[in-house]
């Protein structure tokens, strides 16, 4: 694999502000929506509000076009373009700059991005249209779509950063969008600090970074890498990039394996992954739409992204590539167990996104970042699109998530039903673009047993709970004949979008299609190769049979679940009842949130009553009043000397000059020794 | 050697004179103690050769300041300190020490000052215009406020000392 | 030429003229009395200023001298007015009554 990295492009070119300026265009959009739906919101009539929001989200979109028409202008291998927006920290050597960093895997990412969002904020315009916050929701999605923009175009671990910590904080408003309930202050407040907890690895290491590299800058770091350039770490002494990253460390890791690592934490809070996913199921408190745009298609996906930036680190330390694909594999299947027992429409939703993100770290971690890559564009469409099938079912039903209350709604909703469908196969890896991208991770995976087997088992999940999830919703007969009756189809701006990314979904299977297939077009690999590397191609054959054992997998899971749910109803229930404690275990999600409640939650609450009683009200409020005391009490001594005697005073002012006239006498003693 | 004779004579009558204003029990008596000090003391600016400052203590002080002593201990009949014993001790104490502190260290300051010495002879008088030259130029200003002061010494004397209307 | 009268004995005069003002001004309880301990001092200053105009030669000395003559009689003038005015009300020159400016 390295050798093919030597042709690529990281000469990263320094390119001007004023040439690349479409480029602020695709953040400026975004963050004028902000300000004006922010700051003047309230006032405006809902129609301009909504044009603002989608409009400038749909300036961004094009504005993406169009830096993508200006890469795909240059020549392939210089197409890695770091345009410095304003030179932010300087210390001395070392500087970090606000930069943003052009090149195909960004621009991709950055098209991805907006052009859901797009879709998404249409679809918002109908279903929050008789909230009463609606200007404070579209500002606030402005501003995510600002800050995820900024992330995925940033230049260095700083403006990533940035991005990083702004695309967390609007997630945090959005989820607890109504406050006012206290599920969802709950949900936003677990969100914020389960990520947190990641965002604490991902900083450590980037000082570590820092520390070695002496930058920040995504084409400076990985130039140094890549050409095993002399630093200048911290502890002194000019070494080869290489030694300095292979460096061992008192816990036996290298120094780049734990930077990865540390990386790492950041991308599994941030893309709820094993072990920090618990805020993504709570996090459906928040408007349908946001759980479609932040936690399906954008933010969560943004650790996946990191890791896919800065393969060039990940590489070196084989260690941590390991655990990114372990962890990715594990999550995926552990993640679609506790799917299949959801009865909350959202969340078996977000139970599925976790998966299926375990998927794009697996592929990340074996090496194959391009069909990571791509498994996060076609998720970012079927997944935003199951989402706002939800969306709509849940707007016919007045809100009900619960599906034990659904049934029958394609005969009232049938292109909810069948946009859903399309979503829900691909996502099942049954129907392109979702078979093609899941198979490309599958084949990649396909020498290491035992993820591939994973791999496969959650195929087989993923397609049991999507059917489980269509057929309880849409077919057999309705369980709630009231909610029912009232069932309707959804309006124009929201079935419109769901269609269009319908038609996305199938339409993005041409990036990348297997061998076997006429045509063999290969779109994206080709794009992405000089940053990503590149693709092991298979021959026909192999990818048949890899296809074909997908496909099984998949079919297998969807037998069973129409099996279960559709020809003989109440089969499963037969192993549910056969194994109460698994289903219990399964059913309760692995008591993973009491496990976390009893070992951080309420020992951190005990230690910080303690401290607050003991070091705050003891020591510091102690010591605070302690002084207004001893004040008090000096005054009532010092006082004493007003006995109002004039004698007295008379006494003080001639002690004191006698004690003055011998200090100055003695003065002058030693002066003249 | 007659004028150090002299001196220390009149010196020990001040000193004397002071002594006798801090015991005596009447008040008047310590007046008159007081004026029989301010007349050494006046000796001695002529023993140095200030014979207008002299002369200006004899008027000025001695006949007039304290005279207005004495108008004020003969307006309050005041004849024997009647006060009863005193019980701040502190102040005796205190006091003695503080003193004889300050009574050294200021005789070990004068007694160091050997470097300065007497310029010329000391009996030759001050010539008075040159008195008052420097009066009338350099510290003209201090001259102008000082008289300002008397005139507020007189205003305030005359606010201060009025009984209040309507009786006291 | 030899100065008759040493410098250091007039200063060593006015230090103990001074040191017994300050005396007076500690132990004495009659207010006037405590008074006149105070012009005391200030004569004991006026003949350290004497002796030093004469030391150095120029007459600045005896100048301040003047006007701190001047400045006693102002002082003495406006003291002697309060204490009449004290007495009026306490009806006592002694100074241990007046206890009003006291914690």
């Amino acid at each position: 694999m390295a050798e093919a990295q030597v042709e690529m492009a990281w000469s990263v070119i320094k390119g001007s502000v004023e040439e690349w300026s479409s480029v602020l265009l695709v953040l400026a959009f975004p963050l004028t929506g902000f300000i004006i739906n922010g700051l003047w919101g309230r006032r405006l009539p809902k129609p301009i509000v909504s044009f603002v929001a989608c409009g400038s989200i749909f300036g961004a979109f094009i504005s993406s076009l169009y830096l993508l028409a200006m890469n795909l202008a240059l020549p392939p291998l210089q197409r890695s373009i770091q345009v410095t927006v304003y030179p932010w920290l300087e210390a001395g050597p070392v500087k970090i700059p606000f930069a943003l960093l052009l090149d195909p895997l960004s621009i991709a990412m950055a098209l991805t991005v907006s052009g859901v969002s797009f879709l998404i904020h249409v679809y918002s315009v109908d279903y929050m249209a008789h909230d009463e916050e609606f200007s404070r929701y579209f500002a606030l999605l402005n501003l995510f779509v600002f800050f995820m923009l900024l992330l995925v175009l940033a230049g260095n671990l700083a403006t990533m950063f940035i991005g990083w910590e702004g695309v967390g904080l609007c997630s945090f408003q959005l989820i607890s969008f109504w406050f006012t309930r206290e599920r969802a202050a709950e949900a936003g407040r677990k969100a914020f600090i389960v990520t947190r907890f990641g965002d604490f690895g991902f900083l450590v290491a980037t000082l570590g970074l820092l520390a070695i590299f002496g930058t920040l800058d995504f084409g400076d770091i990985a130039r140094a890498v890549y050409e095993n350039e002399i630093v200048k770490p911290w502890w002194g002494g000019e070494v080869r990039a290489l030694d300095a990253l292979n460096r061992p460390t008192a816990i036996g890791l290298t120094l780049g394996t734990l930077i990865c690592l540390g990386l790492f934490m950041g991308a599994v809070g941030k893309s709820a992954q094993f072990p920090l996913y618990v805020w993504l199921p709570d996090a459906m408190e928040g408007p349908t739409p946001v759980s479609a745009l932040i936690h399906a298609a954008t933010m969560v996906t943004a650790g996946v992204y990191m890791v896919a930036r800065l393969n060039f680190l990940f590489e070196q330390s084989p260690i941590a590539l390991t655990v990114v694909a372990v962890i990715g594999a594990f999550t995926a299947a552990y993640a679609a167990t506790m799917g299949c027992v959801e009865n909350d429409i959202k969340r078996v939703l977000a139970y599925s996104t976790i998966s299926q993100i375990g998927y794009m770290f697996l592929a990340c971690g074996l090496g194959a970042d391009i069909a990571g890559f791509y498994h996060l564009v076609t998720h970012a469409f079927f997944k935003a699109l199951l989402f706002l099938c939800a969306g709509s079912v849940m707007h016919a039903m007045h809100d009900v998530l619960d599906i034990r209350r659904m049934g029958g709604l394609a005969k009232k909703m049938p292109t909810t039903a069948l946009t859903f469908w399309i979503g829900g196969l691909a996502l099942a890896g049954l129907i392109p673009s979702g078979l093609f991208s899941k198979d490309a991770i599958l084949h990649a995976a396909e020498n290491q047993k035992v993820l591939w087997g994973l791999g496969l088992f959650t195929a087989s999940l993923t397609a049991f709970y999507t059917t489980r999830l269509g057929v309880k919703v849409f077919h057999g007969k309705p369980r709630d004949e009231q909610l029912y009756e009232h069932a309707h189809e959804s309006p124009d701006k929201m079935t419109i979008p769901m269609i269009l990314l319908a038609l996305g979904t199938l339409a993005v299977s041409v990036l990348w299609m297997p061998p076997f297939l006429p045509g063999h077009w290969k779109v994206l690999p080709e794009y992405l190769s000089p940053v990503l590397g590149e693709i092991h191609e298979p021959s026909p054959q192999e990818a048949l049979q890899s296809t074909i054992w997908a496909i099984g997998a998949a079919s297998l899971g969807l037998i069973v679940a129409l099996m279960a749910y559709a020809w003989r109803p109440g089969t499963l229930w037969v192993f549910a009842k056969a194994l109460p404690f698994l289903y219990r275990l399964v059913a309760s999600k692995y008591f993973v949130d009491e496990i976390y409640a009893a070992i951080i939650t309420r020992p951190g609450r005990r230690l910080s009553e303690l401290i607050s009683a003991h070091f705050d009200l003891g020591v510091i409020d102690a010591t605070v009043n302690g002084v207004g005391w001893l004040t008090a009490k000096i005054g009532s001594a010092v006082r004493r000397m007003q006995t109002g005697f004039v004698r007295n005073y008379a006494l003080y002012f001639i002690g004191a000059s006698v004690l003055l006239i011998f200090y100055m006498l003695v003065r002058g003693v030693m002066m003249m020794r | 050697m007659l004028l150090k004779a002299v001196f220390l004579l009149v010196a020990f009558g001040a000193i004397v004179g002071a002594i006798g204003m801090l015991v005596s029990p009447k008040p008047v008596h310590s007046a008159l103690f007081l004026v029989w000090t301010l007349f050494c003391i006046a000796a001695i600016y002529l023993l140095l050769g200030a014979e207008f400052l002299a002369v200006v203590q004899i008027i000025v002080y001695a006949g007039a300041i304290m005279v207005l002593f004495l108008f004020i201990i003969m307006l309050l009949d005041l004849r024997r300190d009647e006060f009863g014993p005193d019980t701040m001790t502190v102040q005796w104490t205190w006091g003695l020490i503080f003193t004889a502190l300050l009574a050294i260290a200021l005789v070990v300051v004068a007694g160091a000052a050997v470097a300065l010495r007497f310029s010329g002879d000391p009996l030759t008088l001050t010539p008075i215009p040159d008195l008052a030259r420097l009066l009338f130029t350099k510290y003209l200003l201090a001259f102008e406020i000082a008289s300002l002061i008397l005139l507020i010494a007189m205003v305030g004397v005359v606010v201060l000392a009025k009984r209040p209307k309507g009786g006291a | 030429m030899e100065a008759a009268i040493p410098l250091n004995w007039v200063l060593a005069l006015s230090a103990v003229l001074f040191s017994l003002g300050a005396l007076g001004v500690l132990i004495k309880r009659n207010i006037i009395v405590m008074f006149m301990s105070i012009e005391l001092m200030l004569n004991a200053a006026n003949i350290a200023l004497v002796a030093f105009s004469r030391a150095h030669g120029n007459l600045d000395g005896q100048i301040v001298v003047f006007f701190t003559m001047t400045l006693a009689a102002a002082e003495v003038a406006i003291g002697l007015a309060i204490i009449v005015a004290l007495f009026r009300i306490r009806r006592t020159v002694d100074v241990d009554r007046a206890t009003l400016l006291k914690w």
